[in-house]
């Protein structure tokens, strides 16, 4: 009387009757973040998503408008990378972390105020490295070839036995051709090295009494002084470098979670010596996570078909994690731009809601609706929360 | 949907205007014995009344079904047996299903994570999909593929079974059979009136009689975002291509002649009519083009542990379709037959 099939149809219909488009979740084991859109929970951590084989570096990116809940996933993610025992730096310019610092009895330490970082613990020939990035970026151009001869000499006449202070220790140095007027390649490398000893970087990489030492598994950074100031930037590179220090140190694995970070990524040379460590991140266990309001920013630090730009494109394109909170429409155009979205994804990103992001981790894609539990509402700033909440 | 050659609702019924064929004889049976008592004197009274009930018979109630489509569907359910056995063997991706007849088909599980659709793999998959469907066609007896999608608290697992083995890259040979998990040897379903029940689990089987056009959405879409425990089983029953055009343009004569009967009758062609007799020459242009012609069928199969649970997912599925504009057909009484059909392979098809 009924026969088991309902419906004429060609090949062409196949497209019309496709399956699956569920989520099929990430698979792995932990705390969710979430709820999978069209799907169940949701639960990511870059280290086991790399061992899973989603993704090939654990480096992530957090874009969105402020008060879609950046902060909240931010949070959540540290949390549950602390959990599992990994050390947490995080690079704070606003000084949002404390409650979360308070949450694991520890306090932020103040770069400038509490203290100066001793980002110099690798090898010799990443020390060399970094001293040229930060001369080149407080210069702001690259080193010419005299000033790179004039900084080898200084180093080869640095004492065997030196202490922390690096750049102390190379200005005493070259410090002799300060007193004369005849401009050098010495010289101009000595003016810039006064710089972070004495000048508008002092207490950054340089500074009176022994470096800050970072125990504790979580570190909070807090540059909320040098917000606002110049020195932003150098200062956000000072903490990077020395958060690289303090989670190999651990010699586990580890997050560094760097807010704002379009204060680093605006230093063409800051640029190119993340550009080096990203590279590295799988090798040493470092997991980034750069935190952007505006997807724009990264467009700013050059023009069009700069090197500059097409190097921050690159970092961030290196980074096969990305999750995405809804943007303002001419944001959306430059992310769509930037990451190669397809027309689906723009439509979802324009019409997520707060407490949403869609997160791109390798090939895969999902539309998250973060749920924050109880532990996390403890230390995730209330009226996020509430919003989150409110959503649900 | 303009496009598509697949008719809004379901073509498996022949119908002639608006009536199916039972109704039809039922009608015209009960017409001639009025007519037969109106003129002949020697028949008795209750050839009258036979009419009635044979009127009221092809009379549609619940979803279009006739009173007298549920009075057979009560006599076979109280006659059967309320127990059936499947026989289930799962070696490597070679599954082998028994009831009365056999099936034998490879099947390929499709391990993902996330969505396929966001990042367009979706098209991958339907295009691979396509490739072995095509390949199938083009042997002298064409083929049957099942795609079904579980849906638990878990997860999601995707899996094709396909009575020939085709080239399916990324995708896995399974572990498990759906609906029936590892266990190989026999299964015993016993029947309900409104649902199957198997050793594990309560199951209740929906068929999809109507799909509403979605712009490009797929049209099972809503059916997997339920929520709730279910299996959606996607059949494809494939014909031959060299059968393909004369089916096709047979259906297309057929429907023609149907028209020209109906107009001269008197009756005006509806838009309905008009839709289909399109969607019939955009179904030959199709295979004229060298695509496959397909009869196709899908399945909800709610599961749970309990029947209270099954009829909680049955009510949530059929809210949540209907808000879509998709009607799914829960079969009362023929469960255990729709569960078989159900099956990958298309056993007892």
């Amino acid at each position: 009387m009924v026969k088991p099939w309902t419906h004429w149809a060609t090949s062409v219909d196949l497209w019309s009757l496709r399956l699956p488009s569920h989520d099929a979740g990430t698979g792995l084991e932990g705390r969710a973040l979430g709820a999978a859109q069209r799907g169940r929970r949701f639960i990511f951590d870059p280290f086991d998503a790399y061992g899973a084989g989603h993704i090939t570096n654990p480096n992530m990116v957090i874009a969105g408008a402020i008060g879609q809940g950046k902060s909240t996933l931010v949070k959540m993610l540290l949390d549950r990378g602390l959990q599992r025992g990994r050390r947490v730096v995080v690079v704070d310019p606003k000084g949002e972390y404390g409650e979360l610092a308070m949450s694991y009895g520890t306090t932020p330490v103040v770069l400038g105020r509490d203290g100066w970082c001793n980002p110099f613990v690798g090898t010799d020939t990443e020390h060399r490295e970094l001293v040229r990035t930060l001369l080149a970026s407080a210069q702001g151009s690259s080193l010419t070839s005299e000033q790179h001869f004039a900084l080898d000499t200084a180093w080869a006449a640095l004492p065997t036995e030196r202490g922390p202070r690096l750049l102390a220790a190379l200005l005493d140095v070259v410090s002799p051709s300060l007193g004369t007027d005849t401009p050098s390649a010495t010289r101009s490398v000595a003016l810039l090295l006064r710089r972070f000893v004495d000048g508008d970087y002092a207490s950054l990489f340089d500074g009176e009494g022994p470096p800050l030492s970072f125990g504790g598994q979580l570190v909070i950074l807090d540059l909320s002084q040098q917000w606002s100031s110049s020195s932003l930037g150098m200062a956000a590179l000072s903490a990077v470098a020395a958060a690289q220090q303090v989670v190999q140190r651990a010699g586990e694995q580890g997050h560094i979670i760097v807010d704002e970070a379009w204060a680093l990524l605006g230093d063409p040379y800051a640029l190119r010596w993340l550009q080096g460590s990203w590279k590295l991140a799988r090798a040493r266990g470092i997991s980034h996570l750069l935190v952007l309001h505006r997807w724009s920013d990264v467009g700013a630090v050059g023009d069009e078909g700069s090197a500059n730009r097409s190097r921050a494109q690159g970092l961030l394109r290196e980074c096969e994690t990305v999750w995405l909170f809804r943007q303002v429409a001419d944001e959306t155009d430059h992310m769509a731009r930037a990451l190669s979205l397809t027309a689906l994804e723009q439509r979802v990103l324009a019409q997520l809601r707060r407490g949403r992001v869609l997160v791109r981790y390798g090939a895969a894609r999902s539309i998250v609706r973060l749920e924050p539990d109880e532990r996390d509402r403890s230390f995730i700033d209330t009226d996020a929360a509430m919003r989150v909440a409110r959503e649900e | 949907m303009t496009d598509s050659t697949l008719e809004r609702q379901s073509d498996s019924h022949e119908r002639w205007g608006p009536l199916q064929r039972h109704q039809l004889v039922l009608i015209v049976a009960a017409s001639t014995l009025v007519t037969g008592w109106l003129l002949v004197t020697p028949l008795p009274s209750s050839a009258v009344l036979l009419a009635v009930a044979m009127l009221v018979a092809a009379t549609p109630l619940h979803r279009g079904d006739t009173l007298a489509q549920w009075l057979v569907v009560f006599v076979l359910f109280s006659l059967r047996s309320r127990w059936s056995a499947v026989h289930v063997c799962l070696e490597g991706d070679m599954l082998t299903l028994g009831h009365r007849a056999q099936i034998n088909a490879t099947m390929r599980t499709l391990h993902h994570v996330g969505r396929l659709d966001l990042a367009g793999h979706d098209a991958i998959v339907t295009s691979q999909l396509r490739d072995l469907i095509g390949a199938l066609s083009a042997t002298s007896t064409g083929g049957h593929v099942t795609q079904l999608v579980t849906m638990n608290h878990d997860g999601a697992t995707t899996t094709v079974s396909a009575s020939k083995g085709g080239e399916l890259t990324g995708w896995e040979v399974p572990t498990t059979v759906p609906l029936f998990g590892t266990v190989n040897g026999q299964r015993v379903l016993r029947e309900g009136w409104r649902f199957v029940r198997t050793i594990d689990a309560v199951h209740c089987v929906g068929r999809i009689t109507t799909f509403r056009p979605l712009g490009d959405h797929s049209l099972l879409e809503a059916l997997q975002c339920t929520g709730t425990p279910s299996t959606l089983a996607v059949h494809y029953a494939i014909v031959p291509s060299s059968r393909a055009a004369r089916i096709v343009g047979r259906a297309v004569h057929r429907r023609g002649v149907d028209e020209s009967a109906t107009r001269s009758l008197g009756f005006r062609r509806s838009a309905h009519a008009d839709r289909t007799l399109a969607r019939l020459a955009h179904r030959e242009q199709a295979v004229a083009a060298g695509h496959t012609l397909l009869r196709v069928a899908a399945y909800v199969i709610i599961s749970g542990e309990t029947v209270r649970d099954v009829q909680r997912g049955v009510a949530h599925v059929t809210a949540r379709a209907s808000d879509e504009g998709t009607c799914v057909h829960w079969g009362a009484g023929r469960q255990a037959r729709w569960f078989l059909w159900a099956l990958p392979g298309g056993l007892t098809w």
